[in-house]
């Protein structure tokens, strides 16, 4: 077992360095520029990222460039080696700081430059977008899907982007129980039904309310929809 | 009513039409947080559900025993939080509940809302005026926001501030006055505002930024504020020691915030030293309070509002 390293985060200042050569790979940043934009984060979290910098670097040994499949394979290692509550992730700069200095590698290697827009979300979205931060989702979708140690049901979503995209991207996926029993229902199905139900679950949100529901009710309002979408 | 880590609960003390509960100050945690100065608060308080909501939402005959749920829908954006605090399980009738939601410090940061529902548990067939299929939302009222972190960046505020009725209190000045601002406790100054007069109380509580309400509100509250900064200035100034250092940490603040620019020096050092020196010398009182006045003008901008309200009072 590695020792427990602090976790830290990028400053909003340190959000500058950042630029489009260091977003395309053709420049890194300097240690000692960054430093001053580094700083402790309350409580401090701590981390085993020395498990986690093999678990990457099997990663981009093992993975193609661009290859989908990198974020099942990491899920799960970036959820249980950071050592974090729901507050601290909560944190875009632990995020910021991850992916700029820790991880850029990786986050190079699991997205292609298409623009500065679109990798500067990689590196420097979170927050409550889920979608955002290249090893925020990762870390996101594996606490909304694990069940304890058993995180079958993350490497499930993983497995199908289309899930990932039509699910992670909607609200109700900040309810866990909704969460699981979208996914659950889902695992097996065409991207067709996938892109359906969820749209057509979204909606039913305009009347049913999404807290009231339990897991089963959420499983009965999904297998509902998915028989009406098949039988159309 | 809130309560922090199972202590004796506190009053929250909420105003006519306030939403936004903000329990940053009380819960703020310290600078490095070694020891978490808080674990939980428990926000107390109660729901009312009238008897025209039931007959409103339920047919006839489900109404003695309506297949409802009343539950608290708690939400955090910054931690992608979403879950409920059970209030009351089927059947749920017309009457007073009391609530009682508990927000754990590990699941939540910034602003955590909260909006209380009510929704029916059973499917029926017949009588398709009224909802029919379970969790559908029957009823909601507005939504409360408890705000548990400051956003980085925003200071606390230099001073308290409360409303009070001037004339069933004591201690606070008789007459018709507007604001008072009280410095029996020296380290923390407080700023009462008179609730004898509502009309005016109500527009402070007023929000956005268009519309002649929050156009008034604005220019109110200049007009408060200019008072309150002289008097926070003059008695920051004769604080200030021999060393040129003040005792409290809302002294520093205003020293901070006006010195260089009342004497258009950079070295706030050298600011605080003039200021002293001016505040001592009767014969420069006059000049002093002639600085003040035109940096207050500066710094609160009176002419801004007070062109709004003129344009939306001629609507221009």
């Amino acid at each position: 077992m590695s020792e427990e390293e602090t976790l830290r985060r990028l400053t909003e200042d340190g959000r500058r360095l950042v630029s489009e050569p260091f977003l395309k790979g053709e420049a890194e940043i300097e240690q000692e520029s960054i430093e001053e934009f580094v700083e402790p984060i309350p409580g401090n979290p701590t981390a085993d990222l020395g498990t986690l910098d093999d678990a990457v670097d099997a990663a981009l040994r093992e993975y193609s460039e661009y290859e989908t499949a990198i974020d099942g394979a990491l899920a799960q290692d970036v959820h249980q080696c950071l050592d974090i509550n729901r507050r601290v992730a909560g944190d875009p700069g632990l995020w910021h700081w991850l992916a700029v200095v820790e991880y850029p590698d990786l986050v190079r290697h699991r997205w292609k430059y298409r623009s500065e827009d679109a990798m500067r979300e990689k590196f420097l979205g979170a927050g409550s977008d889920l979608y955002s931060n290249a090893i925020h989702r990762l870390w996101w979708i594996a606490e909304l899907t694990a069940d304890g140690d058993d995180y079958s049901l993350t490497e499930t979503v993983f497995a199908n982007q289309t899930m990932v995209n039509k699910v992670f991207d909607r609200w109700f996926a900040r309810y866990q129980p909704a969460v699981v029993a979208i996914c659950d229902e889902l695992a097996d199905e065409p991207s067709r039904v996938i892109d359906d139900a969820t749209r057509r679950f979204n909606h039913t949100l305009t009347n049913v309310q999404l807290e009231g529901l339990s897991e089963e009710d959420a499983r009965d309002v999904v297998t509902q929809i998915i028989s009406e979408v098949k039988s159309e | 009513m809130y309560s922090v880590d199972g202590k004796k609960p506190v009053d929250l003390d909420l105003l006519p039409g306030q939403k936004e509960i903000d329990l940053a100050p009380v819960l703020q945690p310290d600078e490095d947080e070694e020891v978490g100065n808080w674990d939980q608060v428990t926000i107390y308080g109660r729901l009312t559900i009238p008897e025209k909501t039931v007959n409103d939402v339920f047919p006839v005959f489900e109404r003695d025993s309506p297949p409802a749920k009343l539950y608290v829908a708690i939400r955090c954006h910054d931690t992608i939080y979403r879950d409920r605090a059970m209030i009351s399980e089927a059947p749920t009738g017309p009457g007073t509940y009391d609530v009682s939601v508990m927000l754990e410090k590990d699941d939540i940061r910034g602003t955590v809302e909260l909006c209380p529902y009510l929704v029916r548990t059973e499917d029926r067939s017949g009588e398709k005026k009224y909802a029919a299929k379970s969790n559908l939302r029957l009823a909601s009222c507005r939504d409360y926001r408890i705000i548990v972190d400051r956003p980085k960046g925003e200071e606390p505020p230099a001073i308290d501030g409360e409303e009070a009725s001037f004339s069933r209190t004591a201690y606070l000045p008789d007459g018709d006055k507007l604001y008072y601002l009280d410095f029996r406790n020296e380290s923390r100054p407080k700023l009462w505002i008179n609730s004898d007069h509502p009309r005016i109380t109500d527009i402070l509580q007023s929000r956005g930024s268009v519309g002649a309400e929050p156009r008034m509100r604005d220019v109110v509250l200049d007009q408060i504020s200019y008072g309150v900064w002289t008097q926070l200035l003059i008695h920051a100034g004769t604080a200030i020691d021999d060393n040129g250092d003040v005792e409290y940490e809302w002294q520093e603040t205003i020293l901070e915030t006006f010195a260089r620019n009342l004497y258009d020096v950079e070295d706030l050092a050298e600011a605080t030293r003039m200021l002293r020196d001016e505040i001592d010398d009767p014969g420069s009182l006059p000049f002093l309070m002639e600085r003040i006045d035109r940096e207050l003008q500066e710094y609160i901008d009176p002419r801004t509002q007070l062109i709004n309200l003129m344009e939306e009072g001629l609507r221009i």
